[in-house]
C-alpha cells in the first residue's frame, strides 16, 4: 500500500516536473480558456453584464473544456511515446499508476484555475467569496473528479483508431454527472443558499456528499478496472 | 535446480480472431543466452511481451522463475529487465532523473541505486551525459541510458527485443560484451531476425515461425539455411 | 426454436395485447390530462426497461472483466444498443407528453436533461467501441467504459430529487402516487416491456454472435 502510493507520487512528480519544462503546455490551456471566456460572453453577455448565475455555471464548462486539453495527453503521450510500457512493466500494481496520473491532472489543473478563477470571476461578475469554505472545497473536489475522469478517459483512448475524436466521447459521458453537481454547488455559493430553488427535502450538504460520492465511485471503479486498461 | 527461467506449456495468445501464439511448448533454462529466432509477425514480440507480464495469455500455462505472469505480476516484474524497439526513458527529464524515477518505481535501496549507477554509466561510458535532459542526446546515447535503466534493478532476466537493430557499432560492441560477461550470471533472452548476430550470441535457440514453434535446441544444432 | 422459446413468447404475446387493451380501454382518463394519460404508460415503462439495459450493461462488463468470456461482451453491446432504443422511446413519449402537460416538447428538465445526456453517453459508448478495431481491446476496454460511465445512469434516476424538476414524483416513500386502474395497467405494461426487451436481448444476441462466428471463421481462413 505505501510502496503503492508512494510510486504514485513518484509518477506525478515526474508528470509535473515534465510539464514545467515545457511550459507552453499549461500557458496554452489557460489561454484556450480565455478564448472560451470570450466566446462564451458573445453569447451571455446583455447589457454589458451576465447574471450571476449563468456566469458560474460557466465557470465548470469551460473549466470542463479545458480539461479536454489537459487529460487528454495524460496517457495518450506516454502510450505515444512508449514509456508506459516502463510503467507497465515496474513492480508497481497498476491503481498507483491510475492514482499518480490523477494527482498529476488535479495540480495541472489547480494550477491554470489559480489563474483562471480569478479572471472568470471578475469578467462576468460574481463573487465566489460569499462562502469560502463550500467554494474551494467544491472547487478541489471537482477538480479531482473530473481529473480522476479524465485520466480513465485518456487511458480509455489509447486502444482507439482516432485517438483525439474518441477522447471527447469517453471524457464527457463519463464527466458530465459531476460537472451538472459541480454546477449547482457552484449556483448555491454565488447566489446564497436560499436564492436557489433545490429539490424538497435537499441540504448544500447532501448534493456535496453526492458530488463526493461521485468522485469516490469514479477513483474506486477506475482504480479497481485499471489492470486491465494496462495489460489488455 | 529444476526452476526454468521460462517455460510454457501450450501457450496460446490471439489478437482479436488473428493466432499470435499457436499453442507454443518451449522452455528456457536459467543462465546462458537464449535467443528467439523468426521472422516479422512470427510471434516473437508477443511471445516477450507474455513473458514481460504486458499481454493476458489466451490458453495454456507460462512460469516466469517459477512465477505466473498474471497471477503474481509483481514478483515477475521484479526480476525482469526490458529492452525494446522503443526507448522508455522521458524526453524532458535528465538521464539521471530518469533513473531515479525508475529506482523509486523499484523501491531500490538509495545507496545500491548509487552504486549501480556508478558501475553502468561508467560501463556504458555515458558518465558525463548524466545531468544532460534526454532529448537533447543522440539516438546512440539514449539506447545506452535505456539499457543502463534495465539493468540498474539488477534483474535476474533480461528480455531483449531486436536490441541491435539501429543501434551504431560502439554501443553494440559494449553491449556485447557486457552480455558475454554476464552470460552464465544472469538469463538472457534475445529475440531477433538477424541470424548472424544471433548465432553467434546465444547459448540456445528456438525458431518461431506463424506462431508455432518449429525448431528449438543449442545453438550448435542450428541451421541457418533453414 | 426450442420449445421453452415458443412458450415465452407466447405469455409475451399474450400480455402484450393484455397491455393494449389496458392502456387504451381499461385505464379511466385521468382527471386532469385526459385521454393524454395514456401516453403515461408507454413511456415509464421503457423508461425502467432502458435502466435495466443499462444496468446489464455494467453486470456485462464486470462479468467479461472476471471471466474474459467473449459472451458477455457481445451481450453487454447488445444491452447498450437495445437500451438506446429504449431510451429513445422513452424520450419520444416524453416529448409528446410534456406537450400535453405542459404545452411544449423540450421544457429542459431535470430528468429530460439528463435522460438525453444517458443517451448521449451509451451513443458515445458505441462509437468508442466501433473506433477500436482489435477485437480483444474493443471488449476490454468497452468493458471498462460500461463500468465507469454508470454512475451518470443513478444521477438520471435521482435527477428528480436533486433539481427542482416540472418532473411528477410518482413513485413516493408513501406509495404510489395515481389512482388503482393507472397503477395495474401501469404494472402489466412494464411486465410487457420487460418481456419485449428481454426476447430482443436474446434475438440480438444470436445475432452479434452468428456474425462473430462468421468473423472468427473468415479471419481464420485468411
Amino acid at each position: 500500500m505505501t510502496s503503492g502510493l508512494s510510486a504514485a507520487l513518484a509518477i506525478a512528480k515526474k508528470d509535473i516536473v515534465t510539464q514545467f519544462r515545457k511550459k507552453f503546455e499549461i500557458f496554452s490551456m489557460f489561454l484556450f480558456a480565455l478564448i472560451a471566456v470570450i466566446a462564451f460572453s458573445f453569447a451571455v453577455v446583455s447589457g454589458g453584464s451576465v447574471p450571476a448565475e449563468v456566469g458560474s455555471a460557466l465557470l465548470w464548462v469551460i473549466i470542463f473544456f479545458t480539461g479536454m486539453f489537459g487529460f487528454a495527453p495524460i496517457f495518450l503521450s506516454e502510450s505515444e511515446t512508449g514509456t508506459l510500457r516502463g510503467l507497465a512493466t515496474a513492480p508497481i500494481p497498476a491503481w498507483s499508476v491510475y492514482l499518480g496520473k490523477v494527482f498529476y491532472g488535479f495540480v495541472l489543473m489547480g494550477i491554470v484555475e489559480v489563474f483562471l478563477v480569478p479572471i472568470i470571476s471578475v469578467l462576468f461578475g460574481f463573487s465566489i467569496l460569499n462562502d469560502p469554505l463550500l467554494a474551494f472545497g467544491t472547487i478541489a473536489v471537482g477538480t479531482l473528479d473530473l481529473a480522476a475522469v479524465g485520466s480513465m478517459a485518456s487511458a480509455l483512448s489509447m486502444p482507439s483508431e482516432s485517438k483525439s475524436t474518441v477522447f471527447p466521447l469517453v471524457y464527457f459521458p463519463t464527466a458530465t454527472s459531476g460537472l451538472m453537481l459541480l454546477i449547482e454547488l457552484t449556483k448555491i455559493v454565488v447566489l446564497g443558499s436560499g436564492a436557489v430553488v433545490i429539490g424538497a427535502g435537499l441540504t448544500v450538504l447532501l448534493i456535496f456528499d453526492i458530488l463526493l460520492a461521485h468522485l469516490i465511485a469514479m477513483l474506486t471503479l477506475s482504480a479497481s478496472v485499471f489492470h486491465f486498461a494496462l495489460s489488455p | 535446480m529444476a526452476v526454468k527461467a521460462v517455460e510454457t506449456h501450450e501457450l496460446t495468445r490471439r489478437y482479436g480472431y488473428r493466432v499470435a501464439l499457436r499453442k507454443v511448448s518451449l522452455s528456457f533454462t536459467t543462465q546462458g543466452i537464449h535467443g528467439l529466432f523468426g521472422s516479422n509477425g512470427a510471434g516473437k514480440t508477443t511471445l516477450m511481451r507474455v513473458i514481460s507480464t504486458l499481454l493476458r495469455p489466451h490458453g495454456g500455462t507460462i512460469s516466469v522463475m517459477g512465477f505466473d505472469p498474471q497471477e503474481e505480476a509483481e514478483e515477475v516484474k521484479k526480476r525482469i529487465g526490458i529492452v525494446g524497439d522503443k526507448v522508455l526513458l522521458y524526453e524532458e527529464l535528465t538521464g539521471f532523473e530518469n533513473l531515479r524515477f525508475y529506482s523509486k518505481l523499484y523501491g531500490l535501496d538509495q545507496q545500491f541505486f548509487e552504486s549501480q549507477v556508478e558501475e553502468l554509466t561508467d560501463r556504458f561510458a555515458i558518465k558525463t551525459w548524466l545531468q544532460e535532459p534526454v532529448k537533447n542526446l543522440s539516438t546512440g546515447l539514449k539506447k545506452r541510458f535505456d539499457i543502463v535503466r534495465s539493468l540498474t534493478h539488477n534483474p535476474e532476466l533480461l528480455l531483449l527485443d531486436e536490441p541491435f537493430s539501429g543501434l551504431d557499432k560502439d554501443t553494440t560492441d559494449v553491449f556485447w560484451e557486457y552480455l558475454n560477461e554476464y552470460r552464465n550470471l544472469r538469463t538472457t533472452i534475445v529475440t531477433t531476425h538477424n541470424l548472424e548476430y544471433g548465432a553467434a550470441l546465444c547459448d540456445e535457440y528456438v525458431t518461431l515461425r506463424k506462431g508455432v514453434v518449429v525448431s528449438q535446441g543449442p545453438i550448435s544444432e542450428f541451421d541457418q539455411t533453414l | 426454436m426450442s420449445r421453452n422459446r415458443l412458450i415465452i413468447l407466447g405469455i409475451t404475446a399474450a400480455i402484450s395485447l393484455l397491455y393494449i387493451y389496458m392502456t387504451w380501454i381499461f385505464a379511466p382518463p385521468d382527471v386532469q390530462l385526459g385521454e393524454d394519460v395514456r401516453i403515461f404508460f408507454q413511456h415509464v415503462a421503457p423508461a425502467l426497461v432502458a435502466y435495466g439495459l443499462f444496468g446489464g450493461t455494467l453486470l456485462c462488463g464486470i462479468m467479461y472483466l472476471w471471466k474474459g468470456e467473449m459472451k458477455y461482451d457481445i451481450i453487454g453491446a447488445v444491452t447498450i444498443k437495445l437500451g438506446l432504443l429504449f431510451t429513445t422511446i422513452t424520450l419520444l413519449t416524453g416529448m409528446m407528453w410534456a406537450n400535453a402537460a405542459w404545452h411544449s416538447y423540450w421544457n429542459w428538465d431535470p430528468r429530460e436533461t439528463t435522460t438525453l445526456i444517458l443517451w448521449i453517453a451509451y451513443a458515445c459508448i458505441l462509437a468508442y467501441r466501433a473506433s477500436v478495431s482489435d477485437r480483444e481491446s474493443r471488449a476490454q476496454f468497452g468493458s471498462i467504459f460500461g463500468i465507469v460511465a454508470f454512475p451518470m445512469v443513478l444521477l438520471s434516476y435521482l435527477s428528480i430529487r436533486i433539481w427542482d424538476t416540472l418532473h411528477p414524483i410518482v413513485i413516493e416513500p408513501t406509495g404510489l402516487n395515481m389512482e388503482v386502474e393507472h397503477m395495474m395497467t401501469l404494472f402489466v405494461a412494464m411486465i410487457a416491456m420487460t418481456l419485449i426487451g428481454l426476447i430482443l436481448v436474446d434475438l440480438t444476441y444470436r445475432i452479434d454472435l452468428a456474425n462473430e462466428k462468421l468473423m472468427r471463421i473468415r479471419m481464420e481462413r485468411s
